[in-house]
């Protein structure tokens, strides 16, 4: 237990650590861009004295590494700023935002492993067999098609045709839970078809290879099941290349699911992001982007936390 | 910048570059529906040029399904990037279109019905609700319409009447307005609308670091009394009440209450005397609003509540009016526009036709400032090199008019403008004779927006053309905030751009005289200068008129655009949504419909 705390404690220190170096490097490249906000706000109407006038109401006229020390500085209390552009404050936008992709994210990641392990679990009791088969084919499929191309025929069946769920739009879950699912479900189904085949490509071959380990010849002349077999002892030691890339699957989502946000009109973080980047609104782009790197990070180390959980090897090493 | 857009920036200012066109859609049913208490008027003593009316939008209507047609729906969906669904439905839509046509309800004459909620899809967010400090797009001006009311408002006629002004008169001579404002209206907040708040909006509005390159004309803001203001002005300013429209590029019109404009956040808060009172607004995702139940326009409105979801995606608005997400949308993407004209499920409304004041123009910006189109004959080689009818067929499905100016046949202000027409072999010549003299090839770069793949299927057909006849040009993509970026500062040789809609010519006057810091393409003509000055100081309409024929055909001498086509506007909306194309002023005289993609929520119903 206390190594575990002293590792947990390690990784932390990490965390902080990665998290500052992205805070510098998101700082200085999205100054790197070209463009002035002090253009996106005033218009076609921009004068050079107006240009000028806000470049120094915004601070943007000062050094560089002057502007990141101060964000820095306010950023440690806690203080993300205010939009150039909405004066929304930043927190307070990614407070809407960051629960869209979060629930996006669950509600997806429930519908590809309800749909990815069993059907692995299936293919790998038979490999080369007919359920293998037409699910390969079909994770390859499901591989190989982008979001916005499932996205499209599943909005105009149940959204245009048969009016099962809505095409566009979103309830905050504590505002209204139902309709809130009802809202989600067309984008979870859409962001969930790339897991499922990942999921159960990577699942499946993990089964297949631990069904052929000594244990489980052992659990097999023991008189154990095939449901048995796989549910004590090999579904557990397939699961590790699940967790990697889930984590990295969930990390990635987060804010990554923007053609899905766009489809659905959802106000994830990911459009936020791309919305604050081509208005260079710069503290509300490098608050978006440390919220989803530290929420990568944090995944990632959670998952690190949960390999000590699941295998006793990495416990004990 | 291209209006075929599926855009999401809170910054759409390529939006904001678009005036107001006018609609044409409206005139299927003559029968106005006029406020029913009717309220003493309200004349502007002389005001802006009357326009001689408007047509149907149907014209423009395409009678069958052919393959010219399907692949040109397939080239506009493919330009928005997610055209499944609405490839699908467009494809069984149009089908019916040869028989069908759209609902009449934009118009409606049966009695309105009191009550229910109504979600408008509209194409972009905006920075916020502050008048004096926030350029508005087409969707900005949406809001306002439902919070704010503007001091004047642009009739189907084409001419401009007192809207939350009483009245407006000017001088003999034009340089002071006195504006009269109406006695006991008040704004969300209690406090009143008076000449001391107009006062202060537009004193506002002049001291923008915005807005003040538009208002260099206003001299000095008196009050005269509790509810009379002088505007006094450097020179005559005949067509100073289309300023006050409200419309995009026209913001001048817009009051808000002193004590939002004061506040630090009142840009997110906004307090107007409008039809519905604020109640929220998270960005990118919706604006609520209420009915306001003590608005000065006594009945109206007839909603309870009215939401606007911003959804850059026109296919995704699309597809949530047709799912009932939506009850109304605005769209000006001509892909999806073919899908709803002659749709018999759906309500339609359009400004294809529509000749009131100044439509939206698409067309190429050329920096007459710098090398290569400094030299004319660089910009008529380009004029003479460019088959727009091409591009109107390959990418906007030939539904808007193909432009030689910024006015359109039909409007008071055109006249032809001996705008060099298509001619490849003349384009050869004076590129040959160019580079003879310069020893050098004249090369280029050609810049565009990287929203939406329509404007690289335009940029590559202009390429084509232009390389044909042995120019050399580079296409350039930008995000829309460094392409205005520079537009304004002069870096840039050639812009894909789309601007000018107004309700009168004379709101254009930043942008096409020169010296001004909005004029970006730095074309300097003394001529153009005078006929800009007779359009502005002017009173006689038809004096003004032949004013502005002579400014197109003065743009057709110096090419500082390359004239493409139309922008085009249209409303769709559900069944049960009535009235929307409507609206009338506080006389009851018909007010324009649709202008530059905006709509009136006032006298809208649900059945």
């Amino acid at each position: 237990m206390k190594t575990l705390a002293l590792k947990i404690s390690t990784r932390l220190a990490i965390l902080a650590g990665v998290l500052l170096v992205v805070s510098a490097g998101v700082f200085f490249l999205i100054h790197l861009l070209p463009g002035n906000p002090a253009y996106a706000i005033l218009g076609p109407g921009a004068t050079p004295y107006a240009v000028a006038k806000i470049t120094k109401q915004l601070g943007l006229d000062k050094p560089l590494l002057t502007q990141y020390v101060t964000w820095l500085g306010r950023m440690l209390q806690g203080n993300l700023g205010t939009s150039y552009i909405t004066n929304q404050s930043v927190s307070s936008a990614i407070g809407h935002a960051l629960p869209v992709d979060i629930e996006l994210v669950i509600l997806s990641q429930i519908i590809s492993f309800a749909i990815a392990v069993p059907l692995a679990m299936a293919a790998a009791q038979r490999p080369g067999g007919l359920i293998d088969r037409a699910a390969t084919a079909m994770s390859l499929g499901g591989l190989s098609l982008p979001a916005f191309v499932v996205g499209v025929p599943l909005v105009l069946i149940f959204a245009v045709v048969i009016h099962l769920f809505p095409a566009t739009g979103y309830t905050p879950l504590l505002s209204n839970p139902v309709s809130n699912l009802h809202d989600m479900i067309l984008p979870s189904i859409t962001l969930a078809i790339g897991s499922i085949a990942i999921y159960f490509r990577l699942l499946r071959g993990d089964l297949i290879a631990t069904l052929k380990e000594d244990f489980v010849s052992l659990a097999r002349s023991k008189g154990l099941t095939r449901r048995q077999i796989m549910y004590r002892h090999v579904l557990r030691p397939s699961t590790f290349s699940l967790m990697t890339a889930t984590a990295i699957n969930v990390g990635s989502l987060i804010g990554g699911a923007v053609v899905v946000e766009y489809l659905f009109d959802l106000p994830g973080m990911g459009l936020l992001l791309v919305n604050s980047i081509y208005a260079r609104d710069y503290l509300m782009a490098q608050g978006v982007i440390l919220t989803l790197a530290a929420l990568f990070v944090l995944v990632n180390f959670l998952v690190d936390i949960l390999y000590h959980i699941v295998d006793p090897r990495v416990r004990n090493a | 910048m291209k209006n075929t857009p599926t855009r999401s920036t809170v910054t759409s200012k390529d939006n904001y570059l678009r005036s107001i066109p006018r609609t044409s859609g409206v005139s299927r049913d003559s029968v106005g529906q006029g406020d029913p208490t009717k309220q003493s008027e309200n004349k502007i003593t002389k005001h802006a040029p009357q326009a001689p009316g408007f047509s149907h939008g149907n014209d423009t209507c395409l009678p069958t399904f052919d393959r010219r047609r399907f692949l040109g729906i397939a080239a506009g969906v493919g330009a928005i990037g997610i055209g499944g669904p609405l490839l699908l439905s467009s494809c069984s839509s149009s089908h019916s279109s040869s028989v069908a046509k759209p609902l009449d309800h934009a118009v409606s004459t049966l009695p309105p019905k009191r009550g229910g909620h109504l979600t408008i899809g509209i194409d972009s967010e905006q920075a916020g609700f502050n008048p004096t400090s926030s350029p508005w797009s087409a969707s900005g001006v949406m809001y306002a319409r439902a919070l704010f009311d503007p001091l004047t408002i642009v009739m189907a006629d084409g001419s401009i009447q007192p809207y939350l002004a009483q009245s407006l008169t000017p001088n003999p001579d034009y340089t002071v307005w006195t504006i009269t404002m109406r006695p006991g209206v008040t704004f969300h907040d209690g406090t009143p609308c008076d000449a001391g708040a107009v006062a202060y909006n537009i004193e506002t509005f002049r001291e923008s670091l915005d807005f003040s390159v538009f208002t260099t004309n206003i001299k000095r803001v008196k009050t005269t009394g509790e509810l009379t203001l002088d505007i006094e002005m450097n020179e005559p300013w005949v067509a100073f009440p289309a300023q006050l429209t409200g419309a995009v590029g026209a913001q001048l019109g817009w009051i808000a209450a002193p004590s939002m404009l004061k506040a630090k956040n009142g840009a997110s808060n906004p307090v107007g005397t409008g039809p519905f009172r604020f109640v929220e607004w998270i960005p990118n995702d919706h604006m609520k609003a209420t009915r306001n139940t003590s608005y000065w326009r006594k009945g109206m409105p007839y909603l309870d509540s009215i939401e606007y979801k911003p959804i850059p995606s026109s296919a995704s608005r699309s597809a949530s009016l047709r799912s009932g997400v939506l009850g109304l949308m605005h769209t000006d993407t001509t892909a999806v526009i073919v899908t709803y004209q002659h749709n018999p499920g759906y309500s339609y409304i359009d400004d294809a036709h529509s000749t009131i004041g100044e439509p939206d123009v698409n067309f190429i910006m050329l920096n007459t400032k710098s090398a290569p189109f400094n030299d004319i004959r660089v910009r008529q080689a380009l004029a003479y090199a460019t088959d727009t009818s091409r591009m109107n067929t390959v990418v906007a499905n030939s539904l808007p008019e193909l432009a030689t100016g910024p006015f359109f046949p039909g409007s008071k202000y055109y006249s032809p403008t001996g705008y060099p027409s298509y001619d490849p072999a003349k384009a050869t010549q004076l590129i040959k004779e160019v580079e003879h003299e310069t020893g050098k090839t004249v090369s280029f770069s050609l810049a565009a927006t990287a929203a939406n793949t329509t404007e690289s299927e335009i940029g590559q057909l202009w390429q084509s053309m232009w390389q044909s006849v042995g120019m050399k040009v580079t296409l350039e993509f930008y995000d829309e905030a460094t392409l205005i970026q520079n537009a304004i500062s002069g870096k840039y040789q050639a812009d894909n751009w789309t601007q000018f809609a107004a309700p009168d010519p004379d709101c254009n006057w930043p942008f096409w005289h020169s010296p001004s810091f909005a004029n970006f393409t730095g074309n300097n003509d003394p001529e153009l200068n005078s006929y800009l000055h007779i359009g502005r100081t002017n009173p006689d309409p038809a004096a003004r008129a032949e004013a502005y024929q002579n400014v197109a055909k003065r743009f057709a001498v110096d090419l500082p655009y390359i004239w493409t086509n139309r922008g085009l506007w249209a409303i769709i909306g559900r069944p049960n949504v009535m009235n929307f194309g409507n609206p009338t002023s506080p006389s009851g005289g018909k007010a324009l419909a649709l202008e530059g993609g905006v709509i009136w929520p006032t006298q809208i119903w649900l059945q």
